[in-house]
């Protein structure tokens, strides 16, 4: 899906006015307060040395940290809840939403590819509960489909 | 355009976007099929097109004026790109904007020098697009320029305390110095520019860069401008007027020291 079929479903989550600037970056004042949070436990996390974990985990890759901070920087809505950010084994970088019931977790590998977990209710042992996959086309734009999946009803 | 020569100058300037351009009276007769009309005259040019929103906030109050009414008209703005798509020409029923941005780093800056003939080119064939329509010729209220710049953090300033080395008007100190170094820092000014009945915007806020997610100060230079009359010579005549204040207004904002990392030549 293109990036403008997914903006008709957001924008009037967005309230931000329309601007004539077409170079695009996040406001770090506009942008909601979980932002600037989770941007600075990114980079909090990017100075981990090796075997932060006491089991000989690598750092955490600067491939990982960077579509970290993309991946946030375009999610960057007010009715998002802030998402809990942590080191995942292996040198990658994760962010985990709870909605509710519902859950997301996206894992930001080494090379920039994004996972995700999506979880749709309590009861885990129900197969059609959990989804997992790779975000591999306009990985931003869809996890902006799960986010929004995550915020809308049931 | 001899008296430019003198306007300061950068070997590396912080542009990553200019925009030059005009607002006019919104065109009473334009409705969505005209988008597509003009563009079947610009496609060999600009073979891509987006729909955005439309740009409503009145950028002084002269302009608060109820610009969608009277008829049911969805609001829409639409984008023109070039081939590489370095380019843009918007369009919206009472705006037409040229956008030009840094794509790559290594690109080369364009100079207003080298886009104003552009502009004037595509602003023709829009006018003479108008005139064909019987749409009648825009009624231009404000020209235009506007500079996007970004200053990276780690290119003269590493925390919001440094940034008094950057823009010598702020300062981080308080009155009784019990409040820390602030995390965040955003700067909105306006000034007067009476010589040339317009206003000059200065806007400095931090962000996220979403094409490399760099943290910059992204600092905003936008000057607009009243023509005399609605003639192409008094709009393009604005439109130097605007380049120069918002030219001069950048260079009065930023820091000596920030000028000799962008290398300044004059």
């Amino acid at each position: 899906m293109s990036h403008s079929a997914v903006w008709e479903g957001v924008l009037p989550q967005l309230e931000e006015p329309a601007q004539n600037q077409w170079s695009k970056v996040t406001s770090l004042f506009t942008a909601a307060p979980w932002v600037f949070e989770v941007l600075d436990r990114i980079a909090a996390l990017a100075n981990l040395p090796n075997d932060w974990d006491g089991y000989g985990s690598p750092r955490i890759d600067p491939g990982a940290v960077a579509a970290a901070r993309r991946f946030v920087a375009s999610v960057a809505f007010k009715n998002l809840p802030c998402p809990n950010v942590s080191p995942v084994l292996g040198g990658s970088l994760g962010l985990q939403w709870r909605y509710g019931e519902k859950e997301l977790e996206f894992t930001f590998q080494p090379n920039g590819e994004i996972e995700f977990l999506r979880v749709l209710g309590a009861d885990l042992d129900r197969d059609e509960n959990m989804e997992t996959g790779t975000l591999r086309h306009e990985p931003e734009t869809a996890g902006l489909k799960f986010l929004l999946w995550m915020t809308g009803p049931r | 355009m001899a008296a430019e020569r003198t306007l300061p100058d950068f070997e590396n300037p912080p542009a990553v976007e200019t925009l030059m351009g005009v607002h006019f009276a919104p065109i009473d007769k334009w409705q969505g099929p005209y988008f597509g009309l003009f563009w079947s005259r610009i496609k060999k040019d600009y073979p891509r097109a987006e729909v955005q929103p439309p740009v409503v906030a009145a950028p002084t109050p002269e302009l608060v004026l109820p610009q969608f009414q009277g008829r049911f008209e969805l609001p829409v703005r639409c984008w023109f790109f070039n081939h590489d798509e370095t380019r843009l020409i918007q369009v919206q029923n009472n705006l037409f904007l040229h956008n030009w941005r840094k794509v790559a780093h290594t690109d080369k800056y364009l100079h207003y020098d080298d886009l104003r003939p552009i502009f004037e080119r595509e602003w023709q064939v829009f006018c003479n697009f108008l005139e064909g329509e019987g749409l009648g010729m825009p009624a231009v209220q404000l020209c235009e320029v506007t500079y996007v710049n970004h200053i990276d953090r780690g290119n003269g300033w590493q925390s919001f305390a440094d940034l008094s080395q950057v823009f010598p008007n702020w300062s981080p100190q308080t009155s009784g110095n019990i409040l820390p170094t602030p995390e965040l820092v955003a700067i909105n000014a306006s000034y007067p520019l009476k010589d040339v009945d317009g206003h000059l915007q200065i806007t400095a806020q931090p962000a996220v860069r979403q094409t490399d997610t760099k943290e910059t100060v992204q600092l905003t230079v936008t000057a607009r401008c009243k023509p005399a009359s609605y003639s192409n010579q008094d709009i393009y005549r604005r439109l130097d007027d605007a380049r120069k204040w918002a030219v001069l207004g950048f260079t009065d904002f930023t820091s000596s020291k920030m000028h000799e990392i962008w290398g300044r030549k004059l």
